[in-house]
């Protein structure tokens, strides 16, 4: 009965009459500029889910040290490494030409309630997952507290987003343009895998790299993602 | 007669050739303002920068048109003491 009055009450005239609207302007409009401009790009989404289980073990312990290291340190420093031997996946599309970027810049989405803002670790390749941790919790913070400077929103040159927190298991994220491309990270989840003919259960995140046709193709970016896998099931972390 | 322009301050670390959006004028041309004032507001590579009257006066004219993009050091209004 309560929830039949809400309803009704939620549809009546009166409340139906108050249009809200959010502004495409400011820092809304910029962010409504770039995904327009980023779906433009001809994208191709490849998706792999990847065994956590030996990030999990290196972040408790570190954490039984007394050191916090986010799963997106990791992805990040894994997706930089990577970047190196992939250099057609860092780069940025340009009129006529694309242009491989000799420094790695990683972007790591951040979410506001004003809109999106990805801030930039720069050279994310020569930092170690610790310093990668550091810099994330410091850009994101100081983009919610609105205090970085233009320049810490520049120079990117690929993109991770992290929806691990959430309840999303895996998307496809729209290219932070004129980047050529974009890793969604879902969340980690305890799933079952084979492991040596056994059935396990495993914390498995899925990794959907998103990525402008026009730049890559899919086979080279397919051994992009299989290389950002072994590094995270089998690579060593400084 | 004084030329406003937004503090070269928060241009120092972003790339060249970049361009500030203005979003949003707070004042007419005609308007009496005090030193400090808000004039207006822009919008550079994701950050909301205000540009303040660096003294008292009468905006002259406006220079810049809201939602049009403006360079480093660009003349965004004139003040008349």
């Amino acid at each position: 009965m309560a929830a039949s009055a809400a309803a009704s009450a939620a549809l009546s005239p009166t409340a139906s009459a108050e249009r809200r609207t959010v502004a495409l302007s400011g820092l809304r409009g910029a962010m409504a500029r770039n995904m327009a401009q980023g779906w433009q790009a001809p994208r191709v989404a490849h998706s792999v889910d990847v065994d956590l289980s030996r990030i999990e073990a290196l972040r408790a312990e570190r954490a039984a040290a007394g050191e916090k290291l986010s799963v997106n340190a990791f992805v990040i420093h894994a997706v930089a490494r990577a970047l190196r031997s992939h250099p057609r996946l860092n780069a940025l599309m340009r009129e006529k030409e694309v242009e491989l970027i000799g420094d790695i810049n990683i972007g790591v989405a951040v979410a506001l309630d004003e809109g999106l803002m990805v801030p930039v670790i720069r050279q994310a390749d020569t930092k170690s997952v610790a310093m990668l941790a550091a810099e994330t919790r410091q850009l994101a913070d100081g983009a919610r507290a609105g205090v970085l400077t233009g320049g810490a929103y520049q120079r990117g040159t690929f993109t991770v987003t992290n929806l691990g927190s959430t309840a999303v298991d895996r998307f496809s994220p729209v290219i932070n343009p004129p980047q050529v491309a974009i890793l969604g990270v879902g969340r980690t989840r305890q799933q079952a895998t084979v492991r040596d003919g056994t059935i396990v259960a495993a914390p498995l995140a899925n990794l959907t790299l998103v990525f402008d046709h026009r730049a890559v193709d899919g086979y080279p970016a397919a051994l992009f993602l299989g290389e950002l896998v072994r590094r995270l099931e089998q690579a060593a972390f400084d | 007669m004084t030329d406003i322009i937004l503090d070269d301050a928060v241009w120092t670390d972003v790339d060249e050739g970049t361009e500030a959006l203005l979003q949003e004028w707070q004042v007419k041309e005609g308007d009496h303002v005090e030193a400090g004032q808000v004039l207006a507001v822009a919008e550079l590579v994701k950050t909301s920068q205000e540009i303040f009257a660096p003294s008292s006066g009468r905006i002259v004219k406006r220079c810049v048109a809201e939602q049009d993009t403006f360079g480093r050091g660009a003349v965004l209004a004139q003040l008349e003491a």
